[in-house]
Formats: structure tokens, sequence, C-alpha cells
């Protein structure tokens, strides 16, 4: 009834209720009823405007039945492109129709491509003078899927062009609060893919992309270029060959002269997509090459400039000359056949080391892509034509005063040596000669770093070269005793050992290289020279170079960890024998230097060990500490035993090697079962909560740390942490002044420092051991965690320990180098930070607020050290709550805290300056006072902080303009360079 | 007027001399130092003004060699510093332009005790006293800098490279 109403407000209302009915069922239709209602809705289409969007929704229900008989779709859309003018109805509407399209295009392929072009010419239609982004994303879609599926297009290519290409280049901002989500970038990429989608549109395309790229607008060029790119996938020589010339005359114009690095890139790609087009390219016999002229007159405007290596247009035209010959293989010896001669024989002709250095970069550039093409091929390159001469340039090179040359030089030994089958080996002789000069006697560091580099990754390439020649020649280096002046004999001797280091990237190297480092390590230790301790650190880092070199190579991790642990150690145990003790030599081994020094050796030679090797050694390392147990220590002859977890007074050098077993034990895979784990928990924890010394008490509570860690929950672990909670109640209860008066009795020596280090040592024991085993646990989230930490928030209301406690928190957050990381296998929880955070800081902003005068620091300080480690995200979603409480530490007297707190606003107002705007004004008054603080950190991060102000909105800022302005000018007066320097940036930027 | 924007007219010249770039002032343990005072030397003028973008090419003024180190003096007890810089062509019309910069930029980064001196290296300008006498008259570059066409072009050569 109300269908034939005359009204049409009521026909609409009565087909909307059955289109409503029909999207929600049409799945239950039967044949007969869905052809009866097409055909009815068909005759609707011709039916008042009004009515008409209710009768699109019913056929876009129809249009998802799958028993619609055939025929029937044609019929809509002819019916639609007929009776219904699209770009008049409403976007809801017109998004309707395009749905409509695109259902029967992807179930009713066959029959819509009967239609033949009259479809797309219908499409066109349809889609001419769409406005709207969420229409024109689906109507893109819906060309593209016409040129992908083969649709007929017929005569009307160039109107299927126009009505999309009339888009480009796309213009479009998203207006604020925009629901819909559709950035510039979606239809940008949309209408790419249309465009770049068949060869048919070149002749079109083509024009308009020279046309844009000709124009001011730098998007507009940037677009160009890159669907220029896309475009070279699929088009051959016939769409290209007319436009060449003007292509190739604006893309060079662009590189010559653009300001733009982005536009210089996007040009090289277009380039390079341009030469690979065309090199693709199955030549016909009677067409002429288009590559070859192409790349003709490429060689033609730019090789005169590779002459001029002093003026702009130098480098432009070798990128330009670069990025054509990367294209395939065919361009890059048309290229290279006619620059390389030019440029070896341009460095003959220029003398000047800059020059030189500019030309030798080009050619360092035209190297590296020789490599792209892997192995020099024998017959047609012009390369291997050209070895003797490049050779020699390369050699002068690194003869040459001027370091910039010579690291270029380096830098195209390596890519030559790189190159199979390039180098014949006595020049890999010379190679190597050049680089041991380099390496040990050039002055320049730089130089000498590169020329290691260099040496550590052709070592790959030549081992047997670099084992037989280089190794021994740094070996008598290093054991020679000349009779030079100290300093240089130093410093060569660092140099070896860094050669030595990095030139150990191949197991047959370093099975050479280890035997004498360990060797000059011993021969160090037995000196008597007052640098020796230096010296033991550098073998140190040398091998620990080494070790991060060989850990992915189980066979070489494996050598090293074999070789160097059990010498390290022995060498420690018998330094820290009672008899050796009272003499000079042995003794710096133990200094806290050389032992941490000695950690990441043995940390990084464990970390990569397979499960069963590493259960292996653990069997032999644990008994060594807990039982003494030194057979399997090379030269295992020891005057007296082995205990350092025993009592005693001259025990105190063996306790400082538990860093060794922490450095071990620490490291292993978390699968390694530790034998007699308990025992030693136990030990450990003694030592830690005993020790006088900070540096054993600190270590012994580390190693503690990262085992309970890595300990399997259940009852052991329960029992070990109560006891080790017990432990620290009691000895804190005891309150720290009795504790340390108590330690200083037992302390024997009455000298005046060691007060000093009696009060010092176990309160900070004290307070390291809970941080230590708390961050163990939190990391892993066990329960005991929120008990410890609480115990550390206590303490920060104490007087005298509380800033150690404060420091505490930065243990929690920070990565440690040497236990508790992912590296050494720990098991660290994702999140555990931002965990920690929302749990601990309202506690510590209230224990703030309930805090007196004097410990209100200690609180500030904690906050600051967890806010410093938090990733900014998370800290920015804080932000409100906390903001009062950093503004209040910027008045903070200790300059920690102020550092702290301005290292932690600075990012702030990078990235939130919104939520800082609110806060303008006493952050300007607080940075400004902090300018002139004494200390010069602390002025820097304020000058940084006042510079970053300027990222707020301007008209937030203008009314402190001129305050701001005059105030900075008085650090620009600073005594100190670095501040005035900041001073300069924040000033200009104001 | 000084000359015209950037990017409106063909480059003057298209295709200059370029030089290398100082390396960043390494920072000595001297500076490092809280206690010591750093006077302000050659190097540290030169380091302000050496980074001043070009108005025509995308290269700094150390790059066209505009300005060299050994053209700057600066004399920190008497609070005087003197700037020599070299225009790349002798009809370089942006003279002026790069002289007010490199004025402007001191003006901006140094104390206030110091006074100021820019001019041509002599003989290598055709307009030379005329430049001259333009970026020494305090009134004139006051009131060129009033204009905001020419302070936006200012701004533009002192703004750090992106």
């Amino acid at each position: 009834f109300c269908l034939e109403n005359t009204d049409p407000r009521m026909r609409g209302r009565g087909i909307q209720l059955l289109s409503q009915v029909l999207l929600h069922c049409y799945s239950l239709l039967q044949e007969k009823e869905v052809l009866h209602l097409v055909l009815f809705y068909e005759s609707r289409l011709q039916d008042h405007h009004l009515v008409i969007p209710s009768v699109l929704q019913g056929l876009r229900a129809l249009s998802m039945c799958e028993v619609l008989s055939p025929g029937l779709a044609v019929s809509v859309l002819k019916a639609i492109f007929q009776e219904v003018h699209v770009q008049s109805l409403l976007q809801l509407d017109r998004h309707t129709v395009y749905s409509i399209i695109t259902n029967f295009m992807s179930t009713r392929e066959e029959e819509l491509k009967g239609l033949g072009a009259n479809f797309t010419f219908g499409f066109i239609q349809v889609m001419d003078g769409e406005k709207d982004p969420r229409n024109l994303l689906l109507a893109f879609q819906i060309v593209r899927d016409l040129i992908a599926k083969d649709y007929a297009l017929g005569p009307f290519v160039e109107e299927l062009f126009e009505v999309t290409s009339c888009y480009f280049p796309v213009d479009f901002t998203p207006p604020p609060n925009d629901p819909h989500g559709i950035q510039r970038e979606d239809l940008i990429l949309s209408l790419r893919a249309v465009l770049a989608s068949t060869p048919q549109f070149a002749e079109f395309l083509l024009p308009l992309l020279i046309e844009k790229l000709d124009s001011e607008l730098q998007s507009a060029k940037l677009d160009s270029l890159q669907t220029l790119t896309a475009c070279c996938a699929i088009y051959g020589q016939k769409e290209l060959q007319e436009f060449l010339p003007s292509l190739w005359s604006s893309l060079r114009r662009e590189v010559f002269q653009t300001a733009s690095e982005k536009i210089e890139t996007e040009c090289l790609a277009a380039l390079h997509a341009l030469s690979a087009c065309l090199s693709r390219s199955v030549l016909s016999s009677d067409s002429e090459d288009l590559l070859d002229s192409f790349l003709s007159s490429i060689l033609q405007d730019c090789r005169h400039h590779l002459c001029e290596p002093d003026m702009k247009l130098v480098w432009p035209s070798a990128k330009l000359l670069q990025a054509a010959a990367g294209a395939s293989l065919r361009t890059y010896h048309r290229i290279t056949h006619s620059i390389l001669p030019l440029l070896l024989e341009q460095y003959t002709k220029h003398t000047q080391s800059s020059q030189r250095r500019t030309i030798l970069e080009m050619l360092l550039g035209f190297l590296e892509l020789q490599q792209k093409w892997g192995h020099v091929e024998e017959d047609e390159s012009t390369l291997l034509s050209l070895q003797a001469p490049v050779c020699s340039v390369v050699f002068s090179a690194l003869l040459d005063p001027s370091v910039q040359l010579q690291q270029v030089g380096i830098k195209a030994l390596t890519v030559l040596g790189s190159l199979q089958g390039f180098l014949s080996s006595s020049d890999v002789e010379l190679v190597v000669d050049h680089l041991i000069r380099l390496a040990l006697h050039e002055e320049d560091s730089q130089s000498s770093e590169t020329a290691m580099e260099a040496a550590g990754s052709l070592a790959c390439t030549y081992p047997n070269i670099f084992s037989g020649r280089m190794v021994p020649k740094l070996e008598e280096e290093l054991q020679s005793e000349r009779e030079e002046s100290y300093h240089n004999h130093h410093s060569l001797q660092q140099r070896c050992l860094q050669a030595l280091a990095a030139v150990s990237t191949h197991t047959s190297i370093v099975r050479k290289t280890v035997p004498v480092l360990l060797q000059h390590f011993q021969k160090v230790q037995k000196g008597t020279e007052a640098r020796n301790t230096q010296d033991m650190v550098s073998v140190c880092q040398s091998l620990h170079h080494v070790a991060l070199q060989c850990q992915q190579d189980a066979e070489g991790c494996w050598y090293f960890h074999q070789t160097v642990v059990p010498c390290l150690l022995a060498m420690a145990v018998q330094a820290a024998m009672p008899e050796s003790n009272h003499t000079l030599p042995g003794e710096a081994l133990l200094e806290e230097e050389v032992l941490a020094a000695m950690i990441p050796v043995i940390s990084a030679a464990t970390t990569h060990l397979s499960p069963e090797l590493a259960a292996q050694s653990v069997s032999h390392v644990v008994p060594l500490f807990l039982d003494g147990e030194v057979s399997f220590l090379p030269q295992n002859s020891f005057p007296c035993s082995f205990q350092p977890f025993g009592d005693g007074e001259c025990l105190e050098a063996q306790r400082r090697l538990v860093a060794l077993l922490m450095a071990f034990v620490c490291s292993l895979p978390r699968d390694v079962a530790i034998p007699q784990q308990e025992w030693l928990l136990r030990e450990l924890l003694a030592l830690s909560c005993s020790c006088n010394c900070p540096f054993t008490a600190t270590t012994a509570a580390k190693c503690f740390a990262g085992l309970v860690n890595k300990h399997p929950a259940g009852q052991e672990l329960d029992e070990i942490l109560q006891l080790a909670v017990n432990r620290m109640e009691s000895s804190l209860a005891e309150g720290p002044c009795r504790s340390q008066a108590l330690t200083l009795l037992l302390w024997v020596r009455p000298a005046l420092d060691e007060w000093g280090r009696g009060t010092g040592g176990p309160s900070l024991a004290l307070t390291v051991l809970p941080a230590q085993v708390t961050k163990a646990l939190v990391l892993r989230y066990h329960p005991l965690s929120s008990c410890l930490t609480n115990k550390l928030l206590g303490l920060l209301g104490d007087t005298e320990l509380g800033p150690a406690a404060a420091d505490g928190f930065s243990l929690l957050m920070a990565e440690s180098p040497d236990v508790l990381h992912k590296g050494c296998h720990a098991d660290v929880r994702i999140m555990f930070r931002q965990r920690f955070f929302t749990d601990n800081v309202p506690k510590l902003v209230q224990g703030f607020h309930g805090a007196g005068p004097d410990v209100k620091a200690n609180y500030l300080k904690g906050l600051s050290h967890v806010l410093n480690h938090l990733p900014k995200p998370v800290l920015v979603t804080e932000l409100p709550t906390l903001l009062p409480l950093l503004l209040e530490a910027l008045s903070c007297s200790d300059r920690v805290v102020q550092l702290s707190t301005l290292s932690c606003l600075h990012p702030l107002l990078l990235e939130a300056p919104h939520i800082m705007s609110l806060h303008v004004d006493t952050l300007v008054t607080k940075f400004l006072n902090l300018t002139s603080s004494p200390t010069m950190a602390v002025r820097i991060a304020a000058l940084r902080c006042a510079h970053a102000l300027t990222s707020l909105p301007t008209t937030v800022l203008l009314p402190y303009k001129g305050r701001v302005i005059r105030a900075l000018a008085k650090p620009l007066d600073d005594k100190k360079r670095l501040v005035r320097k900041e001073a300069v940036a924040a000033r200009g930027e104001w | 007027r000084v000359g015209p924007g950037p990017g409106a007219a063909p480059l003057e010249n298209a295709n200059p001399l370029i030089y290398r770039r100082s390396g960043e002032r390494p920072v000595t343990a001297r500076e490092e130092d809280d206690e010591l005072p750093d006077a302000i030397d050659d190097r540290e003028i030169f380091d302000l003004i050496r980074s001043i973008n070009d108005p025509e090419h995308p290269l700094t003024l150390e790059e066209l060699n505009v300005v060299e180190q050994v053209r700057v003096k600066v004399n920190d007890a008497e609070s005087t510093v003197s700037v020599e810089f070299t225009p790349t062509i002798p009809h370089c019309s942006m003279a002026t332009l790069i002289g007010l910069s490199i004025k402007v930029k001191l003006l901006r980064s140094l104390p206030e005790r110091f006074k100021l001196d820019v001019h041509i290296t002599p003989g290598t300008h055709a307009s030379e006293h005329a430049v001259n006498k333009q970026l020494a008259d305090k009134e004139r570059v006051a009131a060129a800098l009033e204009n905001s066409h020419l302070l936006e072009v200012v701004n533009q050569c002192l703004s750090a490279r992106s």
C-alpha cells in the first residue's frame, strides 16, 4: 500500500522499510523472489528523487544475493547508468552505488565483461566529478580492478585516465577530528596504483608527470617522481621512447638545482628505475637501442662535471651516473666503460689531496656498485682490465699524508678485496703490509681505526694470508722491547692489541691471536712497570672484542671459552694466593679496574655457549669456588688452597674473585643447571652482608641477584629469599649507625682514612643488596618484590641511608652492563618498568608529601630516577599528575635532582607541548633561574630546556619573548664555551 | 632593497666552487672542567657564522668559502669582533644580504659588550664600499630588520639545516 502511495515521501519510507528488511535477509531469498524484487527496484529507479536512496539500498542488498539469475546484474547496472545521475546524490548514496558495482564485479565478472566497453563508459560517468575521499578510495579500487582484471576499455582509455588523473597530485588535508581516518597518504597510494597500473595510460600520464615535475610545488614533484618510479615497473621501451629526452632533462635539472635531499633521492630512484626498465626490454632487430642513446645523453651531460672536483655539480653528476649504473649489469658496463678510465686519469691529473679525495670517493661509489653484481666477469668487465691502474691509485692514496684521502683509500681497498678474484695473492700481501703500517704507525687515530676495521672485514675473505702475515708481525711488534721513548712504545703496544682483536674475525685467526693475547697478558702481569694496570685493562678489552666477534660462530666461541676462561681464572687465583699477596707483581691483577675489565670478557665468552658445553664448563668453575677444586686450571700447582668463601683475614684477596664467578655464572643460559646452587647462594648472601669491601659486597650481591633471577620458582627459591629478607631486616633494624660502629671495631687498622671507608662500606652494601635482589625479582614479577620495594621506599625517609636508597631506584630501573640483562639470559619481563612505575610512583608521591624537609630531596631524586628510565609515551600520559612534583623538583637545591628533572622535562617539552603550555610561566622562570647555576651541566641542561620551550605554540610564548631574550643574553657571556654554545642555540631560536 | 628571494630568478652562479666543511670543534678536557674559564676565540666566532645558509644555494657560507676562519678576528678583552666575507663573484647581488645575515647572527649570539664590524674582504666586490657603508650604518640595519619580508629571508639563512 505504502509502495503505491502518491506522496513520494510515503513511497520512500515504504521502500526504505523493504530495503532494510532485505539487507538483513538477502541470503535467504529464492531465485524467483530475487528476480521479482530486482524488476521492481529497477522500475523504481525512475521514480521521484526522494525515493532513489532507498531504492539503491535495496539494490545493494540484492547485489549481495548469491542466487541472482544470470543477466540481472547487467540489467541492474544498465538501469543505474541510464536512470540515475549519480553525482547529484548525497555522499552516502554515491557510496551505495560504488558498493553495488564492487559487489557485482567480485561475483559476476564474466557477465559484466559481456557488456564490453559500455560498462567502463557507464562507470566513468558514475565517477566523473566525485569529490569525497571515502568514495574516491572505493572508486580508485574499482578502476584498478577494471584494469587488473582486463575489462574491455575500448575507446575509453583516455576518458578513464582523465577521470582519475584529474586528482593528481592529490591535495587533501584530513579535517581535524576526522572519524574516518583517511590520510592524504592513502589517497596518494591508491591513485598511484591506478595510474601506474597499465602501460595504456603512458602516453597521457608521462606528459602530466613531466608537467608536474616542472612545477614549483615540492609535494607535486615528489608525487610525480614516485609515480614515475612505480610506472617503470610495468612500462617498456615503447611507452617511454617519446618522452625520454624531456624526462632526463627534468630529472637532471632537479638533481642539479634542488635544495631538498628528498627530491634528490627520489630523482635518483626514478632514474634508476628508468634505466632498469630500459635494460629489461628486449630489443627487436630494427629499432634503435634506446638504452644506449639514453645512457649516452646522461654521460654527455654529466661526464665533464666529473673533471672539476672542486665544483658544486661534481657530486650530483656522480650520483646520477651511479644511479643509472646501478640499474643493471648492462648499464653498469656501459657507464663504467666510459667513467672509470676518466676518473683514473683525473686522479693523476689533479694533485691536491682534497681533489683526489673527491675523485677517489666517486670511484669508490662505482666499485661498490660492482659488489652488487658479485663476481667480476672475466670477459667484459672494464674493471678487470683496469686492475693495475685502479690498484696503483688506491695504493697511492694510502701513502698520501692527508688523513681523509687515506680513509677513502682504505674503504676502497675493502671493497676491492671483497670482489672475488680481483686481487691476486701478491696484491693481498701488499694490502696486508699497508694495513699493518696504517694500523700501527699512522699518527692519526681515525685512519688507524679505519685500517683495523678494513683488516677485520678482509680477514674473513683471506684468512690464510692474514693469519700467516699479519698476526706474526703484530706478535713481533708486541714483544719487541725497543729503546724508544716510553710513550711511543706504549701507544704502539696499544695499537697492536687493538689490531689483534680487530683482525680476529675468522676462527682460524682467532686460534692464532688468542694465545698471543694471553701470553702478553701474563707478561704484563709479571711486569713491574707503573702502567701495567692500564695495560692489563687494554688486553682485556681486546679479548672482549675478540669474544664478541666469535660469539656467532659456535666453534670459535667454544675454543675461546675453553682457552681464555681457565687461563684468566688461573692467573687470578695465582695472584690471590696469600703468599704472593705480599709481593708486588700479582697484586695489580686484583685491582677493581682489572677485574671489572675481565668481567665482560668472561661474560661474552659464556653467553653464546650451547647448553651442553656450558654445563661442562660450569661443572669445573663452581667447584673451584666452593671446594677449591683447582685441577682444571692450567699450571695448577698453587702453594695453598683457594677458599673465597672461607673466613680469615688473608682471604680478602680471594674474595674479590667472586667478581669472576659472577661474570661466568650470571651469563649462563637459563636452562643450565648450576651444581650446589643452594650452597652457593647461601655463601654469596653471607658474603654480601658481612664483607667490608664495597666492591666484593656489591659483586656478591649482584651475583646473588643474577642467580635468584634465573632460579626456577618453587619452595627452594622462597626459602632462600626469606633467608635473604631476614638477613637484611636484621642488619637494617640494628640501625645503620650501630652496625657501622660494630664493623668499625672489627676493622683493625686505625688509620684515619679507614674511618671513611668503615662508615661508607657496610651501609652501602646494605642498600645495594636489597636493590639488586629487588631488581632480580621486579624483573620477573615475583610476589616478594613489592615487599622489598616498600622497604626501599621506607629507607628514603632515613637521613643517612636516604640518598643511597634514592640511587637504588636508578639501579632498579637502569640496564646494568654485567648482570641481569637480556644478553645474559636473565628473566626480564616486558614492561617491567611501566609496571614498577604504576605500582610505586603513587607511593613515592605520597611519601614525598608526608616527609620532613630534610629528606624530601631523597623522594624527588628517587622519582626522577624512575622517570628518567621510563619510555616517553608512558610518561606523557602520566604527566598531568606528576608535573607539579617535577616543577617542585626544579627548585630543589640538589643538582642531581635538578639535572635529572631537566633531562626529564626536555623530551616532554618536545613531545607534549600542549600540556606543558599550561605551566609555561613557572617553566620559563625556573629555567632562566637555573641558567645561572654554579654547575656547568645544570646550566647546559637548563638552556637546552629553554631552547625546547620554543616548540610550544607561538601564542603561548609571545608574552615571554622579550624577557627570555634579555635573560638569555647573560649566558652568552658565560665563562664556559659549552654553555655559550647552548645559549646561542636557544637565543637564536627564540 | 636587497636581491630577490631564493628561487625567483635563475641562479647568478650555477656551478660555484665548493670547499670542505671543517668538522665540529672537538670538546677538550679543559672545556669540560667546571672551574676554568674559556675565552671567546676566533674559532668560536667562526663556528657561529660558518653554518649560515647561502641565500641561493643549499650550501653554507663556509662551503662557498664566503667566510674563512683566518678572516675572523676577535679580541675578548677589548670586546671587539671583526669579520671579513668574500662574495663568490664580484657582482654578487646577494652581498648585502649575506653581510646582514652575518651581522644579525652575531648580534643575536654575542654578549652586548661586543662591538661588531662586518665588511667585505677588500678588493673582492664591485660595489664594496657601498655595501660596507650599508652594513656599518646601525640605523639602516635596524630599518632593514623592520621589513618583515627581509627578516624572513634573513631568518631562513640563519635557520638550522633540516
